[in-house]
């Protein structure tokens, strides 16, 4: 290493030009990139969510002899995309992981100084998560219908993507987790540490829906009901319903899970506007 | 240009920058200098738009930071050389910042250049030394060809050739006529680079002056005197209106007085002298002077062992003649 400074090879010709929301996510596109945990995160949510649905299906396959009326009638495009239960946690441990190891490597006060305009710059990383998991869970969903459903049709389950129905299912998939994903992120500027955000998002999915099933009376069947991995299967069932306390619709699971993002992204982006960093 | 006008920070009960006002000025180095809690770095985050000040403001070229067009394209900054994710190379750090204010790819390889990271550029920076942090920030900082740089603490922890590359650099970028402001505890590293000097402590702007007015006004010396007579030539000496003070090792220091009138009244008295030494406080004791009711963490010592040993430690040694003129030596 030279002990001599040159700064003669600094010169910039170019003249200033006003950086916008289009650099902003350049800058977040090569930062996903450039990183191995999101590669690694990707491709085991793809792995989970793929790999439990076709184990699910191979079991329910093998065992179709065994299984009563009632319950053959729940099988549908939720039965197809089971995996996606479980794979949900790691997109939104990904969706968390963008914001909180930024916080924990103090890399989000280097950012901010390349790009301060806070709302920008939340709205760039919000953008990129989403096209990302999107793109992921359109891959889980169609991969997961490729492999998983034979095991149904085979024994009658009408899968078949002309009804709108299930077609819609599979659609939920991406969107289901692309907004699990967003709350994560929003846990991540909440709460500004990986370990705690990750926490919040496991109690958000699967302690809340135990605890609330436990509620007595209807008051805790109807908290259920929207807690967000319920608002997001109700989005993926496509059976009528059977015994026992019906679920969301379609839509209004997806309203469910809208409203919780937002319950946790206008505060955490409130909160990243006025926060010291 | 950076103008601090009533900036202000309090957190809870305390005020961690109290009103300061100060202008940073380009074609040269200013110096942000004050023991550790003083405020620098809080300060510096407020200029940056990191911290929100609780009143007053701070501008870039008369516009707060928020509102830069292109923010590396005006200011370029190195205030923790560790706030970088370890999980990324050297390259795809430069490169996700040149990302965000549109800079070209060409920029990422020249700044790695300039600061000699080329052969572990694709290595992550997880595993980087201390040093190698240091100048992938500098490079992050110069990557906007910006006209205005700051610097917290730089040669903090760096190897000496490291120290050395780091000064000639702030003065090298100033000469261009930049505006280059760099924070330090160390009055003595401060005095071989800076030729602004911005002092604060506890919050407060306690000096905003040209180098050379600081050590001007703020270095006092004192004749040390020994004599085996010394109890006798004490009162002839304070009785001409010269302070004398008598030290634990039988000497005696005598402030206001040359040594050629000291000499003279211990020739016309009779009194013999061993030592006639000419004192020159240095400047880290100017600068502990100044800021001594206003350090946060007091050791359990008095304020004079205190300057005495930070001195030492600061690789300064103990007070010596003509401490002045060797830093002038060290500036030029």
């Amino acid at each position: 290493m030279t002990v001599t400074a040159s700064t003669q090879a600094l010169h910039l010709g170019s003249p200033v030009r006003r950086v916008t929301f289009r650099e902003a996510m350049d800058s977040e596109f090569a930062k996903i990139r450039s990183v191995r945990s999101t590669f690694w995160t990707l491709l085991i949510s793809l792995l989970v969510s793929v790999g439990i649905s076709v184990l699910i299906a191979a079991v329910t396959s093998a065992n179709w002899d065994s299984i009563d009326a009632s319950s053959r009638a729940t099988m549908d495009m939720s039965s197809v995309v089971a995996g996606v239960y479980f794979g949900v946690l790691v997109t939104g441990v990904l969706g968390t992981l963008v914001v909180s190891t930024e916080y924990g490597t103090g890399m989000m006060r280097t950012s901010l100084t390349a790009f301060p305009r806070r709302g920008t710059l939340f709205a760039a990383k919000a953008t990129v998560l989403t096209l990302l998991v999107l793109l992921v869970g359109l891959i889980i969903a169609f991969a997961s219908y490729a492999l998983a459903s034979p095991f149904y049709t085979k024994h009658g389950v009408d899968l078949s993507l002309s009804q709108g129905s299930n077609l819609r299912a599979l659609f939920a998939v991406p969107v289901y987790l692309t907004l699990i994903a967003l709350m994560g992120f929003g846990l991540g500027f909440l709460l500004r540490h990986t370990a705690a955000a990750i926490s919040g998002l496991v109690g958000l999915l699967f302690v809340i829906p135990i605890i609330t099933n436990f509620l007595p009376g209807t008051t805790g069947k109807d908290i259920n009901k929207i807690v967000p991995s319920n608002a997001g299967g109700a989005m993926m069932i496509t059976h009528a319903s059977t015994s026992g306390t019906p679920p969301l619709s379609p839509i209004g699971g997806l309203i469910a899970l809208l409203i919780w993002t937002a319950v946790i992204i206008v505060p955490a982006l409130a909160l990243f506007r006025h926060r010291d960093a | 240009m950076i103008q601090a006008t009533a900036l202000t920070k309090r957190y809870g009960p305390r005020l961690a920058v109290d009103h300061a006002d100060f202008t940073v000025a380009p074609g040269k180095v200013t110096g942000f200098l004050g023991p550790n809690g003083a405020g620098k770095s809080t300060t510096m985050r407020m200029i940056l738009g990191l911290d929100r000040p609780t009143s007053g403001a701070v501008t870039i070229n008369g516009v707060p930071y928020q509102h830069l067009a292109a923010p590396l394209r005006e200011v370029g900054a190195l205030l923790d050389a560790k706030a970088v994710h370890g999980g990324r190379t050297a390259y795809n750090h430069l490169l996700v910042l040149a990302k965000a204010n549109g800079l070209p790819r060409a920029r990422v390889d020249a700044v790695i250049d300039l600061v000699g990271l080329h052969s572990v550029a694709k290595k992550r920076s997880g595993g980087f030394s201390l040093g190698m942090g240091q100048r992938l920030g500098i490079a992050a900082a110069l990557l906007g060809d910006p006209g205005i740089l700051m610097f917290d603490e730089p040669v903090n922890g760096l190897d000496p050739e490291g120290i050395l590359w780091i000064r000639n650099l702030m003065k090298a970028l100033a000469a261009e006529g930049r505006t280059v402001f760099v924070s330090s505890h160390l009055m003595s590293e401060m005095a071989l680079t800076a030729d602004h000097l911005v002092v604060i402590g506890l919050g407060k702007i306690l000096a905003d002056e040209p180098m050379a007015d600081f050590i001007a006004k703020n270095s006092v010396s004192y004749v040390r005197v020994r004599s085996p007579r010394l109890a006798e030539l004490a009162p002839k000496l304070e009785s001409r209106g010269w302070r004398v003070e008598l030290q634990p090792d039988a000497s005696a220091h005598v402030y206001d007085a040359e040594p050629a009138q000291i000499g003279d009244v211990a020739g016309a008295e009779g009194l013999w002298i061993h030592e006639l030494t000419l004192v020159q406080s240095s400047l880290e004791e100017a600068f502990m002077r100044l800021t001594a009711n206003s350090v946060e963490y007091h050791a359990g010592r008095t304020d004079a062992q205190r300057a005495l040993e930070s001195a030492e430690a600061a690789g300064w040694g103990t007070p010596q003649v003509s401490q002045n003129s060797q830093v002038k030596e060290h500036i030029q």
